[in-house]
């Protein structure tokens, strides 16, 4: 059953169909808001806006009009939109994602010294995610981890496709001359 | 192609087709420029360091979510809850709707005898059924002429009696009707505001 003969049927009145429609985006959606949130409770309220996310989509799944966006870039808006409001209240927009103490597991092939240099560049790659701006951050976001193509990423910023397209130009700043800078630091050591 | 649009396009370079000229000529770009190679290189990694970021979300979790909004919405509108709304939402919509169909056919019935009274009495018989009637003036010996085409012949009335005020009105179906059927009204008006709110 495709989203949109869902959706028509959960207008109709069968309620029980959107705890399956949430089931197809519930990890992606609860993902990205945890990429976007950043404060020190970030699991808990990950968890809070992400249902706040799906119950709000639901209030408002009558005014859904399939023609203007498809269902999954309408829910992102939506994600975005209570991060934004949630961030706004909290009035704490640079606080750095909470680190996760996890090191990721390097593959048993890979030798020690790379593993320990793989491991300083994932801590810079978040370094320098934390210290992108909102719409830079949520860009990357959703077209590296969401594998979003460029039109839904524009429609859900609310920017233009070539704006979105130009995603390398405006990471340059802050996220890649950065840790190009440490990477060839750390070659040259 | 130049250095600075070559690297615009870095960006782009997964989403273009095989055979799609830009993604050609970039590629033929970094086949030539050694810097350019480099940087391309750079950004790959930095994107697929990416993947290597822990995503603390489980699939409890977010099934977690999905119970929670699912509850929440139950909570807030019970009429939505799959047992309620078989059970005793559905009855009750029934019985709503069976009475306002009993209200609505009194109505249509009542409207349909009304019409049909009003065509099919003519104008002379009903004139005397409604309205002040003549007063029967009933009077002793020779006076009895001179008003006599005044006078009404009621045989069964006493002398020096006057025949009290009748004013019988028409059509001559119950009041009560008329609530039944403004109450059918309300009812359906009622249950399609109900089932409206439910498909919402």
């Amino acid at each position: 059953m495709t989203d949109s003969q869902m959706i028509r049927e959960i207008k109709e009145g069968n309620t029980e169909l959107y705890s399956e429609l949430m089931r197809r985006y519930q990890r992606k959606i609860l993902a990205f808001v945890y990429h976007m949130l950043k404060s020190a409770h970030l699991e808990l309220l990950a968890e809070d806006l992400c249902s706040e996310t799906f119950y709000k989509a639901f209030r408002s799944l009558h005014s859904f009009r399939e023609l203007d966006a498809s269902f999954s870039t309408w829910l992102y808006t939506i994600a975005r939109n209570t991060v934004l409001s949630e961030l706004r209240k909290q009035r704490n927009g640079n606080v750095p994602l909470e680190e996760s103490g996890i090191i990721p597991v390097a593959p048993s092939e890979v030798a020690p010294e790379q593993a320990v240099l793989r491991s300083e560049k994932v801590g810079m790659v978040r370094e320098a995610i934390n210290n992108l701006p909102e719409k830079q951050r949520s860009a990357l976001i959703l077209r590296e981890y969401d594998q979003l193509d460029y039109q839904e990423i524009a429609n859900i910023l609310g920017q233009s496709v070539s704006a979105v397209k130009s995603l390398k130009s405006q990471l340059e700043p802050y996220f890649y001359e950065p840790i190009y800078e440490h990477y060839e630091g750390m070659k040259s050591r | 192609m130049n250095c600075k649009e070559a690297q615009e396009l870095f960006g782009l370079l997964r989403d273009l087709p095989e055979q799609h000229p830009q993604r050609i000529m970039l590629e033929q770009h970094l086949l030539g420029c050694e810097s350019c190679a480099g940087e391309y290189q750079q950004w790959e990694e930095c994107l697929d360091m990416l993947q290597y970021i822990p995503i603390e979300v489980t699939e409890e979790q977010a099934e977690a979510v999905n119970r929670r909004v699912m509850d929440r919405i139950y909570a807030e509108s019970p009429w939505l809850a799959p047992d309620v709304k078989r059970g005793v939402t559905r009855r009750i919509r029934r019985r709503v709707v069976f009475w306002a169909a009993s209200f609505l056919a009194i109505f249509v019935i009542s409207f349909g005898f009304l019409l049909m009274d009003h065509f099919t009495t003519d104008q002379e018989s009903a004139e005397p059924m409604t309205g002040i009637l003549p007063t029967a003036v009933v009077v002793a010996g020779s006076e009895s002429d001179t008003y006599e085409e005044f006078s009404i012949a009621l045989t069964s009335v006493s002398r020096g009696i006057v025949e009290p005020f009748a004013v019988p009105m028409s059509p001559a179906y119950p009041q009560y009707w008329m609530y039944l059927s403004m109450g059918g009204m309300l009812l359906a008006l009622f249950s399609w505001k109900g089932l409206r709110r439910t498909k919402r």
